[in-house]
């Protein structure tokens, strides 16, 4: 395991310009989450991370090796992919074993870690399955123990989680972590699921455009987004426009209705409940806010009533227009 | 009861369907395949074709040292035109499936367009390519390669570039919709698992597409089990296969029952090749 330091790295595919000037650094062991949108270039580092592109420009650096100076297949980096690329013509055991086979570890050894890994992933016993008889959960294991049995020093995985339910993919995510956690890897974990990246990250780097637009932790980033497209990516959608000066961003659960006293005058448009939760729309000026409260904690208004909507100094903050 | 309802009569279109592929089936196939059992055993007669009989001797020629080795011979020579036109085919669709869109296209049409040319015009575009004056032989002696050239057909190899030629086109365009179609994440996954990119086609590819490449490989040994034209222009007599001397004594020496007795050995010798590479690969797969 190692550092990996990521330099002025860019990369264009013709005339579009997929990474521009991407630097980062990511410390031995920490679990990074590149979030952003399609196109927005986060498979792209990932890609190139792993030898798969090579890049215009930059350096990416793995402890003091310069790893765009290696091959591919000599970089001994794991790779999850979106699809799971499993082989298909070979079973659970023999697609965890490529690698190693490969690489000419002896067979005892081989055999002992294949168990070790399918183990590790949750899939003991099923070393002689074929893998298209596995279920989309159990293939996910498969990638995973085989993408980590050369013991790679660096782990990414591209939206490995994109095909599966909500609620195997909340399985698989904190056995992910738990495993990540164990052994200690660095791991580059790319998304376009805010939950899943909060749920997931030491840092959440948000990307756009080609562009790192912050790289933070999940808590940091969900109170002080630095940029406007973060506050929406990851879902704070008050962005309140001032006269002369700099917007400031609110979240939902930070509004605070009243029938009077302080704050700007708004109307119901909407209201629904969701569980515990009471979600309104309120119109003022031409702006649409949305406010979140735990159902019966705030006065209640009925749909169309005039309130005054206001919020504590300390939970919003100015952003770039 | 969910089982019952499962089980759905079929209706009336598919009984029609299902009927009237039955009875293509019996008129181009099976009719003329029990004539020919029958036939296999009738008595040839110079004056005609045959006489009504039932004797065993038109198989009992099939086991003469000429027939035996034309039908071994047959089975090499098809078996190995087969495995070479995949052999080529294969990395040319891997090839093609890689480019743009319209370099695609281009190949596909390409290869379409060869389909449309007859096994004749094939078979006279390679006799003049491999003549020793106006194709190959007579380029190679131009550019100096070649001191004393001569013609390259008819030869074993001459058929055996027609027999790969006629079957190019068509098993490269079975093959080409599995192909592009293909995860390319599963040759990148197994270049980050330490693959050299020059070994993904036989570590990867190959063992991947297998499920794909042996049916193809067997059709088109069927297929060329079949192929009148190209050992007939291309190669030599002792070249011939099965199918040019069943044609010879059918129509030539105007012996239908030993043609036909030849031409059932010959079908129950590939259907029992068949069975045998089905179940060899059946037993492999994981």
């Amino acid at each position: 395991m190692a550092a990996l330091t990521i330099s002025n790295l860019r990369k264009s595919f013709g005339t579009f310009d997929a990474l521009k000037d991407i630097s980062i650094s990511v410390t031995d062991g920490e679990f990074i989450c590149l979030l952003g949108g399609s196109g927005c270039g986060k498979t792209t580092i990932l890609r190139l991370i792993a030898g798969l592109e090579t890049h215009d420009d930059g350096q990416i650096l793995l402890g003091s090796d310069d790893l765009t100076a290696i091959p591919c297949h000599k970089r001994n980096i794991g790779m999850v992919f979106q699809s799971l690329a499993l082989f298909p013509h070979l079973n659970v055991g023999d697609n965890v074993a490529y690698g190693m086979r490969l690489a000419g570890f002896p067979a005892a050894k081989i055999t002992s870690e294949v168990s070790r890994l399918l183990n590790l992933v949750g899939l003991s016993g099923l070393m002689d399955r074929s893998v298209a008889a596995l279920s989309g959960g159990q293939q996910q294991r498969v990638a995973i123990a085989r993408a980590l049995a050369l013991q790679p020093q660096v782990f990414l995985m591209d939206e490995p989680f994109s095909a599966l339910d909500a609620a195997l993919r909340d399985q698989m995510q904190e056995e992910i972590k738990r495993i990540q956690r164990d052994l200690g890897i660095t791991t580059f974990f790319v998304t376009h699921d805010q939950r899943e990246a909060m749920a997931l990250a030491d840092r959440i780097v948000v990307m756009n455009d080609g562009k790192i637009e912050q790289a933070a932790s999940p808590e940091e980033l969900y109170t002080r987004p630095a940029t406007r497209f973060v506050a929406e990516f990851i879902g704070i959608n008050n962005i309140i426009a001032r006269d002369g000066q700099m917007p400031i961003a609110v979240r939902p659960e930070a509004l605070v209705l009243g029938a009077s006293g302080d704050g700007i005058s708004g109307k119901i448009m909407r209201q629904r409940r969701l569980g515990a939760l009471l979600e309104r729309e309120i119109k003022v000026g031409g702006q649409t806010l949305f406010q979140s409260e735990i159902a019966g904690s705030g006065v209640s208004f009925d749909i169309g009533a005039e309130v005054m909507v206001s919020w504590p100094d300390e939970k919003a903050w100015a952003l770039p227009a | 009861m969910g089982a019952a309802r499962m089980m759905r009569m079929p209706s009336y279109g598919s009984r029609l369907i299902s009927g009237l592929a039955f009875g293509v089936m019996a008129v181009f196939f099976v009719v003329p395949l029990i004539f020919m059992i029958v036939v296999s055993f009738y008595q040839p007669d110079p004056m005609g074709f045959y006489k009504v009989d039932f004797v065993w001797e038109n198989y009992a020629k099939f086991f003469s040292s000429f027939y035996y080795t034309v039908s071994l011979r047959s089975l090499y020579s098809s078996a190995l035109g087969a495995v070479l036109v995949v052999a080529f085919a294969f990395p040319l669709v891997l090839f093609v499936s890689d480019l743009s869109r319209s370099h695609q296209q281009f190949w596909i049409i390409s290869l379409l367009s060869l389909m449309c040319l007859s096994e004749v015009i094939i078979g006279f575009a390679w006799l003049i390519l491999m003549s020793q004056s106006a194709g190959i032989p007579g380029f190679l002696e131009w550019i100096g390669l070649w001191d004393n050239p001569r013609s390259l057909s008819p030869s074993f190899g001459a058929m055996m570039i027609g027999l790969v030629f006629l079957g190019f086109s068509i098993v490269a365009l079975i093959l080409y919709p599995s192909v592009s179609r293909r995860d390319r994440s599963i040759e990148e996954a197994a270049v980050t698992l330490g693959t050299p990119p020059r070994l993904v086609f036989f570590k990867i590819l190959l063992p991947t597409f297998r499920a794909s490449l042996v049916p193809v490989t067997l059709t088109m040994f069927v297929y060329m089990l079949g192929v009148f034209v190209m050992p007939t222009m291309l190669g030599r007599p002792k070249d011939w296969t099965m199918t040019v001397i069943i044609s010879d004594k059918a129509l030539g020496d105007a012996n239908l029952p030993l043609g036909a007795a030849l031409a059932v050995v010959m079908l129950i010798v590939t259907v029992l090749v068949l069975i045998a590479s089905a179940v060899l690969t059946r037993r492999r797969t994981p």
